[in-house]
């Protein structure tokens, strides 16, 4: 049974008086916190009382009289900045120069924000739940911040100073001062949090920068060295960098580099790009690699292309031009190949328009050499090529010889009149596989192999006939050595046999050989003609050498001379003790002619070895001047080798050569046109010469006024006729 | 034969005065169209009697030794005949006219050829046409060129087939008088060059031709083409005129 509701009293609870007490407490606690917050804002701090008054907010806060507690701290914190403002303008004001307005600044900060963090940690329980959850009420924290920017920092002989001040020690610290950084770092943190950072500080501190490295830049770059200033800008940016992380400016680290760059490397992009010049030349790699890679972080590398090329091209020109040491020329093609390979590699990181430049440049002045310089490069990539060939690897200082023909063969692929390379190559590979110079066959083969594959067979299929016959040679002097023909040999006979088709060609010259010596290539050339029964074989006295014993008064010794030398030496056999001959004598004994006998004579008598002597002494002997054997004759080594002087020189010669590679040109063109002509039938001017080029240039890109002049040989030849329309016909 | 076949033949027999053979194959050829066959027959006869009367006429002046030539006297008297003198260069256009291998003579197969071109057959004609052509051939550039390139095989010693520069120089400066802008500077500079001595090319004088009609346009040869299809004579005169004539610096 529900029992009846009764009245509950509580004795001595009365709600009237309940409030009023509650009343008395709020207000007692409005003072306290008054007199609080006038102790902390007056920076005495607060030394007793905590726990009471945070009671007393938590308490007010839950009874809703929360906002009178903030009205309160309004007004005290309204007066506590002023009093701040008050005392940091007369700091300011007073403050010498030596003082940096920025520390005063902090200092007061601080002082600010000490006291603020007393009162945040008394109002706590408001500050977290009432202030916190209402829009219309800032929190503790916040109202503290707006009222320091908005109160002391905005006043503007505050504000000036500051900010002047703060970047002067950032200016400091670029010049490499040093500076209070712990003050500047507090100095960044209130312009972070007074929001001040982005709006008005950072346009001021990008201006700063842009200034102070204009003119920083525009000093060091006219007075220091180029590789220097590249130096410097690195530094400079890896410094800024060191700057953006201390004090926190990493959010605008886009925008200061950016600055920097445009300054440092922008503002002076010709005369940087133009220092390549003399780091190429110095082969400066590291500052090769620097300028790119500063370019490449404002995405300027193209900028780099144009002086890259025109560089490249000058020095190339002043190599292939200069007359004076022709020698140097493909050794230092090779190093400056190597080493703008070596550029791209590793400073350019292969960036292809770099890389095209560099191929085009090489192209230019390789081919590009003035007047009689055009043809250098050829030329000296195959007198370089003998030399390497004769001497092998001990000349090439310990790089293998596989690598520099790697190389010669890549710039070999620029020059356009290969066939010049061809005739020189092949003039010498001749006089190395007769003579025996050769280092190493091995070399010889590999040579071969690679420009095989450079320039095709049709280029080296001359070149390996020579090196066919050569073995040819070989094997029937070997079969010729084992038949019975050779029993009869008076000595030993060994008979080079060339195919007139492969090699250069060459003067027979003539001299009656001693009877015994005729016999024997008699012999060889009856047991040649009964193998090859189809072939015919004519004799190059000029090229033939011997090695003949020689009994001397004052000692016996071999002489390697040629056999012109040997026939005229031979003569003197019969002559007695202190009996001479004449020119005249001699001329009708060998049958030389009067050039071969007489620069045989010379080679024997006036140069460095001399075993004839000649009377009376000069240089050109006459019909009656007489030959002696030297009887004083002698010499520190047992085998001599006598060179034959020859009627022309290196330089005739290879003029000689060039001449003859014109006048194929010449050939080949006029059979280039008639077989385009006679496959086409009829053809524009335009298509005729474009055709030409196109079948030509493998050997040699043909000049236009040469392709011309050959069209009107033709014309007048009849082999061609002109019709109307700017055409060409063929005539049958 | 039918007997159509045998009266046609006979009538045309008797009309042309022929044997019955030539009537009927003459016949053939027209299909039996008497009329068409007369006319042509007609045509034939015509030209027949034409031709006749040009050998006439070329044996007027036919040389004593050689039947079929008109020498150098003969070409003299032919020349005065039409009113015109050696040293004129209207020879040029009546040797080009009646086809003359060489100057100074005539052949007579050529010689009627060319007669029978301009339709004349006695000499009262032939004046009357050489004169029409002598004054076209001062305004008719069709006519001027054809005789251009005709004076040059026609200027050839006999029997060669190419022309000393020095006797071309000559013949340009009749030739080109008023046509050629730059043939003064053109003689210069073949005088100047090893050109002087040798003969000029067949080619290079046909080319010539046009070249002086590029420089009417082209005075200065600003944009002349080295490239292109020019004889390498041309090439080297235009670079000579540059520099030594306008003096525009090479490049």
């Amino acid at each position: 049974m529900p029992t009846e509701a009764k009245r509950i009293v509580i004795k001595g609870f009365d709600p009237l008086k309940s409030k009023q007490r509650q009343e008395k407490y709020y207000n007692v606690m409005i003072q306290q916190l008054d007199i609080a917050l006038q102790v902390i804002m007056a920076g005495l701090g607060l030394k007793t009382g905590y726990q009471e008054l945070y009671s007393g907010i938590e308490n007010l806060t839950k009874a809703n009289q929360a906002y009178r507690c903030f009205t309160l701290l309004q007004n005290h914190f309204t007066s506590g900045i002023q009093l701040l403002t008050d005392a940091c303008l007369a700091s300011i004001s007073h403050k010498t120069d030596e003082v940096n307005a920025c520390s005063i600044v902090v200092r007061h900060w601080k002082q600010w924000m000490e006291r603020v963090e007393t009162v945040q940690n008394v109002f706590y329980y408001m500050d977290k739940t009432f202030l916190a959850k209402s829009p219309e009420f800032p929190t503790v924290g916040d109202f503290a911040l707006s009222l320091f920017r908005d109160e002391l920092l905005s006043t503007k002989t505050i504000q000036v100073p500051f900010l002047n001040d703060v970047l002067k020690l950032y200016e400091e610290i670029h010049s490499g001062k040093q500076i209070d950084r712990g003050c500047l770092q507090e100095a960044m943190l209130i312009l972070h949090r007074v929001q001040y950072y982005g709006l008005v500080f950072m346009p001021m501190y990008l201006c700063f920068l842009d200034q102070f490295y204009q003119s920083q830049s525009e000093d060091r770059i006219k007075t220091v060295s180029m590789n220097e200033y590249l130096l410097y800008v690195q530094q400079s940016l890896d410094y800024e960098l060191l700057v953006i992380k201390e004090f926190d400016l990493v959010r605008h680290q886009k925008d200061i580099l950016e600055t920097l760059q445009n300054r440092l490397i922008q503002s002076h992009l010709p005369m940087l790009v133009n220092g390549i010049r003399k780091f190429v030349c110095d082969r400066d790699l590291d500052s090769c690699k620097r300028l790119y890679s500063l370019l490449h972080l404002t995405s300027e590398t193209s900028e780099l292309v144009q002086p890259w090329s025109n560089c490249l091209t000058e020095i190339g020109f002043e190599l292939v031009n200069d007359e004076k040491d022709e020698d140097v020329l493909v050794p230092n093609m090779l190093s400056l190949h190597t080493f703008l390979q070596t550029v791209i590699e590793k400073a350019f990181s292969n960036d292809e328009a770099l890389s095209y430049a560099m191929r085009k440049s090489f192209e230019t002045f390789i081919n590009g050499g003035s007047g009689k310089r055009r043809e250098a490069p050829a030329k000296s990539i195959a007198k370089y090529i003998d030399y390497l060939l004769r001497y092998g690897e001990q000349v090439t200082k310990g790089t293998p010889l596989l690598e520099i023909f790697e190389t010669l063969l890549d710039i070999f692929r620029y020059v356009a009149s290969k066939d010049v390379f061809e005739a020189f190559y092949k003039r010498d590979i001749a006089k190395r596989l007769l003579l025996n110079k050769s280092a190493s066959s091995q070399n010889e083969r590999l040579l071969l192999e690679m420009l095989k594959k450079t320039c095709g067979s049709q280029f080296t299929h001359a070149l390996e006939g020579m090196f066919r016959d050569i073995n040819l040679s070989k094997e029937f002097s070997s079969s010729f050595q084992q038949s019975k023909l050779s029993k009869n040999l008076h000595r030993d006979l060994y008979v080079n046999v060339l195919s007139q088709a492969y090699w250069p060609a060459y003067p027979e010259g003539h001299v009656r050989l001693p009877e015994d010596m005729q016999e024997d290539i008699q012999q060889f050339e009856k047991f040649y003609l009964a193998k090859q029964t189809s072939k015919q074989i004519r004799w190059l006295p000029s090229l033939g050498h011997c090695l003949v014993k020689a009994r001397f008064p004052l000692g016996n010794k071999e002489l390697s001379i040629s056999l012109f030398q040997a026939c005229v030496l031979l003569k003197f056999n019969g002559c007695a003790p202190g009996e001479g001959l004449t020119y005249r004598d001699l001329q009708k004994a060998t049958e030389l002619s009067e050039a071969d006998l007489t620069r045989t004579l010379q080679s024997l008598s006036c140069v460095r070895v001399r075993p004839l002597v000649m009377v009376p002494k000069g240089k050109v002997p006459k019909p009656e001047t007489k030959f002696y054997v030297n009887e004083k004759f002698t010499d520190k080594l047992y085998r001599i080798k006598i060179n034959q002087i020859y009627l022309k020189d290196e330089r005739q010669e290879s003029e000689e050569v060039q001449e003859q590679v014109v006048q194929d040109r010449q050939f080949e063109l006029q059979a280039a046109v008639v077989r385009i002509m006679k496959q086409n039938e009829r053809l524009s001017h335009d298509q005729l010469v474009e055709k030409t080029i196109e079948i030509s240039k493998d050997r040699g890109v043909p000049e236009i006024s040469d392709i011309k002049s050959t069209i009107e040989k033709l014309l007048n030849k009849e082999y061609l006729e002109r019709q109307d329309g700017n055409e060409y016909v063929y005539v049958p | 034969m039918k007997p159509d076949t045998r009266t046609l033949t006979r009538e045309f027999s008797k009309l042309t005065n022929t044997p019955s053979k030539t009537a009927l194959s003459w016949l053939k050829q027209y299909d039996f169209d008497i009329d068409l066959a007369c006319l042509h027959w007609a045509e034939k006869e015509s030209k027949a009697e034409a031709e006749k009367r040009i050998h006439q006429l070329f044996d007027q002046f036919r040389s004593f030794e050689d039947a079929n030539i008109i020498d150098f006297d003969g070409s003299a008297k032919l020349f005065e005949t039409l009113g015109v003198s050696f040293e004129d260069p209207e020879t040029l256009l009546i040797s080009y006219l009646l086809e003359s291998p060489n100057m100074g003579e005539f052949e007579r197969e050529k010689f009627v050829h060319g007669c029978s071109t301009l339709c004349v057959t006695n000499l009262s004609d032939l004046k009357n046409v050489v004169d029409q052509k002598i004054t076209l051939w001062k305004s008719d550039r069709t006519l001027q060129k054809a005789v251009y390139i005709y004076s040059y095989p026609l200027a050839c010693d006999k029997g060669k087939k190419t022309l000393g520069t020095g006797v071309a120089i000559e013949l340009l400066q009749v030739l080109l008088k008023s046509l050629f802008l730059l043939l003064d500077h053109w003689v210069n500079f073949l005088q100047s060059s090893p050109i002087i001595d040798r003969s000029l090319p067949r080619d290079t004088w046909n080319e010539l031709w046009d070249f002086s009609v590029y420089t009417e346009s082209s005075p200065d040869c600003s944009d002349y083409d080295f490239e292109g299809a020019w004889p390498t004579l041309i090439d080297e005169f235009v670079v000579y005129y540059r520099k030594h004539v306008l003096n525009i610096p090479e490049q």
